[in-house]
């Protein structure tokens, strides 16, 4: 049982806070809530990831719809007019908050884009010995103090043009070899940060680290249905900013 | 009404459809209000001073910003209600705009641009 000690005020600048909660004897840094990105959706982990020739001939074919080689919505070739999963960490650029909620023996996060969640076992269990690829990948995590630490593998990678599988909304593409490795911890009251290392052997001549900030919400997750982009009637519909 | 101003640039999508360096105000009568995902979208009939009718349509944020912040939903527009847009007019000059700010009928302005996020 989670007994959540969790206390926030903030008013006229007197925050106090204590961020902890108890599974059965063990301290619990508290990630629990509602968070949303605080960070461009147009940006990169880091400013020139160190693509292999393997990487850099994706991203040359890559024709995402943010950043600085913006294309339209007809020539654009990105997952996300076809609302297809982005996996990790790309789905964090979308602007929808998820919530993550934490058990005794996994952690859930739940996405309001697409009413998608993702489990991360912390029963102390290893990675398949038969990995199944998926599209957001198998991830299982352990605390080390103030910090929740995600591994993730056997994602979908980069498959051709018509399916492209990019680390954010920019280009740059991942294999079915990438590892990923997320540090969540509570910067304070308001603030997550996620620290995120790449490990792409296939993608990137060496790993590569780079850091999220999220902020808490105060409403609970809704509905948000990509697919509903095949409804529209408007002339020109586009994945949302 | 149909009028064309200039508006600050916003560094947003440099390739975006729209000129958002330029506004627009639009007049009309609404046709269909699509409250979807991930962007909603209104269509107005608008009217020349020749008695011509123009069909416009305007795209706005998906449900969820419009919901938390501005309480739009499903019945926030109707066929036959009098609306105007102000927004920034598609680059291909097609009758099409990506809306910021709605008039309705009564004068109740909402900038739907204006959500903390």
């Amino acid at each position: 049982m989670i007994t959540n000690v969790s206390i926030r005020t903030s008013l006229a600048g007197t925050v106090a806070l204590l961020f902890s909660a108890t599974v059965g004897a063990q301290s619990l840094p508290d990630l629990s809530g509602v968070w949303q990105r605080s960070f461009p959706g147009d940006s990169s982990l880091v400013l020139d990831p160190p693509m292999t020739e393997w990487g850099q001939e994706r991203f040359d074919l890559a024709k995402p719809m943010h950043g600085p080689r913006t294309a339209s919505a007809t020539e654009s070739n990105t997952a996300e007019l076809h609302c297809l999963p982005m996996g990790f960490p790309a789905t964090y650029y979308r602007p929808r908050p998820f919530e993550i909620i934490q058990l005794p023996d996994r952690a859930v996060m739940l996405f309001e884009i697409d009413h998608f969640w993702r489990v991360i076992y912390m029963d102390g269990r290893e990675f398949p010995e038969v990995p199944l690829h998926t599209w957001n990948g198998y991830s299982i995590g352990h605390y080390e103090d103030d910090t929740l630490v995600i591994e993730t593998r056997d994602i979908i990678g980069w498959k051709s043009e018509n399916q492209q599988r990019w680390l954010d909304r920019l280009g740059h593409p991942f294999s079915d070899e990438l590892r990923i490795v997320e540090r969540i911890r509570r910067v304070d009251a308001e603030t997550m940060e996620i620290e995120v290392t790449i490990d792409d052997p296939v993608a990137y001549e060496r790993p590569f680290t780079g850091a999220l900030s999220f902020r808490s919400r105060d409403f609970e997750l809704a509905e948000f249905i990509c697919q509903e982009l095949m409804l529209s009637d408007l002339p020109e519909m586009r994945p949302e900013n | 009404m149909l009028s064309l101003g200039s508006a600050p640039a916003l560094a947003h999508h440099a390739n975006s459809a729209y000129d958002r360096s330029a506004s627009i105000t639009v007049s009309g009568i609404v046709t269909k209000w699509q409250f979807i995902n991930p962007h909603s979208g209104l269509w107005l009939n608008f009217t020349n001073d020749d008695g011509k009718v123009q069909e416009w349509s305007a795209e706005f944020q998906g449900t969820l910003d419009l919901y938390r912040h501005f309480a739009f939903n499903k019945d926030t527009f109707k066929s036959g209600d009098e609306i105007t847009l102000v927004g920034h007019p598609a680059r291909n000059g097609s009758p099409n705009m990506s809306a910021r700010i709605v008039i309705f009928a009564d004068g109740r302005e909402v900038n739907v641009r204006s959500a903390p996020d």
